[in-house]
């Protein structure tokens, strides 16, 4: 069980409030959607979670332990921030396992299922990234996310460039994620495709946290 | 070490050394020591012929594979090449790979599966020693080419106009008795330094937002103080200048060891330090 704990998280750039004052508890088995317009800190929020900025106010504990205090990043997390991002001059395949290797967790095979589970074939593993499409581009982030079965998985804008099966795609690998007991956030523009998959949705603007689902509902 | 930093290493050495710009670089490195071993080979058969022709003395000590390979000549077109622009070819392999990775945001990505100290420590090692092979491998390969057709005997002090390295040269006394530990120390010495040219393009990602001035800011600094030696002008004494030390014949003045020393460990605290430091800090937005 993966808890997720946010106390009062603020974060400044260069004098500018992106995120501020938001607290919320995220935990396993429980998709959380982000939802708001551009600018309104969603990706900022990700990226507070992930360790890879730290907050400028508040704390941030993943499983109780303090994010940037006790533990740099989560142990445990794959993500997918705006686009995706891999190395043009090796394969979908290759750029996987290089991936991978760096924690040595997961084996080709394993590799090999999560590609074609987002739907890249073996002939689409091999070409280089440089001429995937820029939907194959997002299944293979989206794989990179997910092929080593992280505690928490965070994605943001995963429906980008994806055509309808790779919508649907998106929607059974979240669940899937959900059920196999993952800390799943997401943050989508399509106010349906976050409906239907998220348990909870946090809507932000400005960078502050305005409403959850359950205040919409009872209002 | 842990687990995490050995397999980042692993998968950087193999980035650094299997991509387009490293063989790219190589072969016009490559390109360059062949050139200067083609021509010296020529000089040297041309002065054979010459002092066959006067008979007597052969002055076999006077010319030797020691003064005809790359880092004991400075006459070919391919020398000059290759020396001037040695913090450019050393730079162009793997400098910046950072720039790049982080501009995609494929860091990000890493990092979440180690530790941004661990990535950047990695990534320094890779971009010194693809910077360091792109000059030693070259460098190698003349030695290699010219002692084929140049025989290496010991140079001898009585032919020392022959020479270039003088008393007083830096290492001048393994020249005249074991010259090939003393090419050895040339090529450990420019491994070394052509690795902390390539993490200088490194150490400047972290500042510059721009893949040609990643690439070229090391090569005008060094440049910088090449010139500034002009400054200095029958004031001091010792080479100062990287691009002049770097091989065994020295333009203008004698390169001295603690020079050396001293700004070997001031490019690698700069570079090491300032990468480990704001990279280890530095927020991935």
């Amino acid at each position: 069980m993966t808890i997720i704990e946010l106390k009062n998280v603020s974060k400044k750039i260069r004098g500018v409030t992106v995120i501020d004052d938001i607290s919320m508890t995220l935990s396993s088995d429980r998709v959380a959607g982000l939802r708001g317009i551009n600018g309104s800190g969603k990706t900022m929020l990700m990226r507070l979670i992930s360790g890879l900025i730290l907050p400028t106010g508040g704390t941030i504990k993943i499983d109780d332990k303090l994010l940037g205090k006790e533990i740099t990043f989560p142990e445990s997390i794959g993500i997918l921030l705006e686009n995706p991002a891999f190395l043009d001059s090796y394969s979908g395949f290759q750029n996987l396992k290089m991936l991978a290797s760096i924690r040595d967790q997961i084996d080709d095979d394993q590799i090999n299922q999560t590609l074609k589970f987002v739907g890249l074939n073996e002939e689409s593993a091999k070409k280089k990234y440089k001429k995937y499409s820029l939907g194959m581009k997002q299944r293979l982030g989206i794989a990179g996310a997910i092929m080593e079965q992280p505690d928490i998985v965070i994605l943001d804008e995963p429906t980008n460039s994806l055509d309808t099966s790779g919508v649907e795609l998106v929607k059974e690998i979240v669940r899937h994620e959900k059920e196999r007991g993952a800390v799943v956030i997401i943050a989508c523009h399509d106010a349906d495709i976050l409906d239907e998959l998220a348990d909870e949705i946090y809507y932000l603007e400005e960078g502050s946290l305005v409403k959850t689902t359950r205040e919409v509902k009872q209002a | 070490m842990t687990s995490t930093f050995k397999q980042l290493l692993k998968v950087e050495l193999a980035k650094a050394l299997k991509n387009k710009f490293f063989i790219t670089t190589l072969i016009i490195a490559l390109l360059f020591a062949l050139f200067s071993a083609w021509y010296m080979i020529d000089l040297y058969f041309y002065s054979l012929r010459g002092l066959s022709r006067m008979g007597g003395n052969q002055m076999i000590q006077a010319l030797s594979l020691f003064n005809h390979w790359i880092g004991g000549e400075a006459t070919s077109l391919g020398f000059t090449l290759f020396f001037t622009l040695m913090p450019l070819i050393a730079a162009l392999p793997y400098g910046w790979s950072y720039f790049i990775e982080n501009k995609s945001g494929y860091v990000k990505t890493v990092v979440t599966r180690s530790a941004k100290t661990e990535y950047f420590l990695a990534k320094y090692i890779a971009t010194f020693i693809s910077g360091g092979l792109v000059i030693l491998i070259p460098l190698l390969i003349n030695f290699i080419v010219v002692a084929c057709f140049i025989p290496a005997v010991t140079p001898s002090t009585m032919y020392t106009m022959y020479h270039s390295v003088y008393h007083g040269s830096l290492w001048s006394q393994s020249y005249y008795t074991n010259p090939v530990w003393f090419v050895i120390l040339y090529l450990i010495l420019d491994f070394i330094f052509a690795g902390l040219f390539a993490t200088m393009s490194l150490t400047v990602s972290l500042f510059v937002k721009n893949r040609i001035a990643v690439i070229l800011v090391p090569f005008f600094l060094i440049l910088v103080l090449h010139y500034s030696r002009t400054f200095l002008a029958y004031k001091y004494y010792y080479e100062i200048s990287p691009l002049n030390y770097l091989h065994s014949t020295p333009i203008i003045n004698p390169a001295n060891v603690w020079i050396i020393i001293g700004q070997g460990l001031l490019f690698f605290i700069l570079t090491f330090g300032l990468t480990m430091r704001l990279g280890g800090k530095r927020e991935l937005l």
